[in-house]
């Protein structure tokens, strides 16, 4: 009895050290992989809906355009909302001149204590998406309602897509 | 005697609690409601780790919610519960007199200062770029005598004023409120639609033609048609109530022989209408006028006058664009909402020596992409 006692003491004590040691490894990957993997995705929809292959050339999709929000000559309503203090990197996905709803944000904030205050600034910009599309084109704004926004760690994620969870999964898959 | 009466008591109450569950199991589910116009929710994914976050069991609450067998019928009945109780106003819509539904009007917040100083802006940026502003007042301020008792929206005349004030001198402020106002017997306004009508923009088209220095056509030199008179506009499908009389659609063909090279970017596609009929058996009508809105458009005309004007607009200029298309060889129509490139280039591109706003004061006063000018 005194030995499986003893054995269950050394096995507990065992799992608590290796629980308490066990350090969360830090992610550190470059939003613009993760924006990459996101326009792969992107454009196999885009093919599987019908858009040509040739149409979608070097990695670029055809009707979006790219913004880093640390660029210098970045700029835009969209980045006002940003306190760009927060930010380590960050790129918008939106649309050039076409009427889909469709956006996607992923950024890194410089710090954990930094991700609320990017977390509100990705709700103003909800905010405006809701403005926007809740006068037209209900299927639009259908995209708008079922955006997900999404941190883990220092990451954020921002998604009004057709499929919003097959890029949520990207997101999460490329930070494990 | 009591127990037998207790019986069809508690087989009436399962049969009912049996029949609504059973028929919204049966009905089929709808992608879309025309009576409201919107997308109703779908069956939700599935996925173990969407049950634990919660996102299934709250989608799947708005999909009940928006799939129960005769929804339509339920929200009307509501709508018309609130109607016979004396309730005046729904999802912001006012009942007003003689079947005109009136949208609530709140005074502007700092937004409508910052679309000021971007249209400043824009005129700075080009200074040899004549602009115009037009500001078109909604119907809750022309037929604010049909308003129910004690509705009482912020004055538009006042945020009319405002603009103006506060403009820069450069940009010539277009004054339509006096002339709709005086026409508010005509058939200017839709009754069940946020957007003025045809006839309604001829009238601000008058008052701009002075500014733009051009010989606006008379109403002689028309040919009006109604196109369709079973429009229900989007108060018709805010407020929810079916008792309301549908509106007609009425335009102004120009007599003259007007030839149109019409271009969507968006979707690439290229007409030679500025009228789409297919619209007119849909539920959004008013895309009948240029069809609806597009974040870039341009019209070519057979007027040789070498004259180019940029049109940035909401879609009250969709019915109104038309009678520019008489004075015009090139039309180009930005929508601020969905441009997001850079219009400054766009301007010098295409090197366009007029360019004229036009919204609503609803629209004016709260959105917030005209900071792109910025």
């Amino acid at each position: 009895m005194k030995k499986f006692f003893s054995l269950a003491i050394i096995v507990l004590t065992v799992f608590t050290f290796v629980g308490c040691g066990q350090q969360v490894q830090e992610v550190n990957v470059p939003v613009k992989d993760i924006v990459e993997d996101i326009k792969t995705q992107i454009a196999e929809d885009m093919k599987a809906g019908g858009v040509k292959e040739e149409s979608i050339k070097d990695g670029k999709l055809p009707g979006y355009m790219e913004t880093d929000l640390t660029a210098e000559e970045a700029q835009g309503p969209m980045l006002e909302l940003f306190n760009m203090e927060d930010i380590e990197e960050g790129i918008i996905l939106q649309q050039m001149r076409n009427i889909r709803s469709d956006l996607i944000i992923v950024v890194k904030a410089k710090d954990e204590s930094k991700v609320d205050s990017i977390k509100s600034s990705l709700e103003k910009i909800k905010e405006g998406q809701d403005n926007v599309w809740s006068q037209y084109l209900p299927d639009q704004y259908e995209k708008v309602k079922n955006n997900i926004t999404l941190a883990n760690g220092k990451y954020l994620v921002y998604i009004t897509y057709d499929s919003p969870e097959k890029l949520e999964e990207i997101f999460v898959n490329a930070l494990k | 005697m009591a127990k037998k009466s207790n019986k069809i008591i508690i087989i009436m109450f399962i049969l009912f609690l049996l029949s609504i569950n059973v028929l919204n199991i049966i009905t089929s589910d709808r992608k879309f409601s025309e009576f409201e116009n919107r997308m109703l929710a779908q069956f939700p994914s599935f996925k173990i780790k969407y049950i634990t976050s919660g996102r299934f069991t709250s989608k799947f609450e708005e999909y009940v919610t928006d799939q129960f067998a005769f929804r339509d019928f339920w929200v009307s009945i509501k709508s018309d519960i609130e109607r016979v109780t004396l309730k005046t106003k729904n999802h912001g819509i006012f009942f007003g007199k003689d079947g005109y539904l009136l949208e609530d009007y709140n005074k502007p917040n700092k937004c409508l200062d910052e679309n000021i100083s971007s249209i400043n802006s824009f005129s700075e940026k080009l200074p040899n770029v004549t602009a115009y502003l037009l500001i078109a007042p909604n119907s809750v301020k022309i037929y604010e005598d049909k308003l129910p008792l004690f509705a009482s929206p912020y004055n538009q005349l006042e945020t009319i004023q405002y603009v103006k004030e506060n403009l820069d001198e450069n940009i010539d402020f277009v004054e339509v409120y006096d002339i709709l106002n005086s026409k508010k017997d005509e058939y200017i306004y839709f009754k069940t639609d946020h957007h003025w009508t045809m006839r309604g923009a001829y009238y601000a088209y008058q008052v701009l033609s002075n500014y733009l220095g051009v010989e606006s056509y008379k109403t002689n030199n028309f040919d009006t048609d109604i196109v369709s008179d079973e429009f229900y506009g989007t108060f018709y499908s805010r407020a929810n109530n079916t008792h309301i009389a549908p509106d007609s659609i009425e335009v102004f063909y120009p007599k003259s022989n007007v030839k149109y090279e019409v271009n969507y970017f968006d979707n690439n596609k290229a007409t030679d209408t500025l009228y789409e009929v297919k619209y007119l058996d849909k539920k959004d009508k008013y895309s009948f006028f240029l069809d609806g809105n597009h974040a870039l458009m341009t019209i070519k005309t057979n007027v040789k006058n070498n004259k180019k004007i940029a049109i940035f607009k909401d879609s009250y200029a969709h019915c109104f664009i038309p009678f520019l298309t008489n004075h015009y060889e090139e039309i180009h129509v930005i929508d601020l909402r969905y441009y997001n490139l850079s219009v400054y280039e766009y301007m010098e591109e295409h090197d366009i020596g007029e360019a004229l706003f036009l919204y609503n004061v609803t629209t004016f006063s709260a959105d917030e992409n005209i900071k792109k000018l910025k």
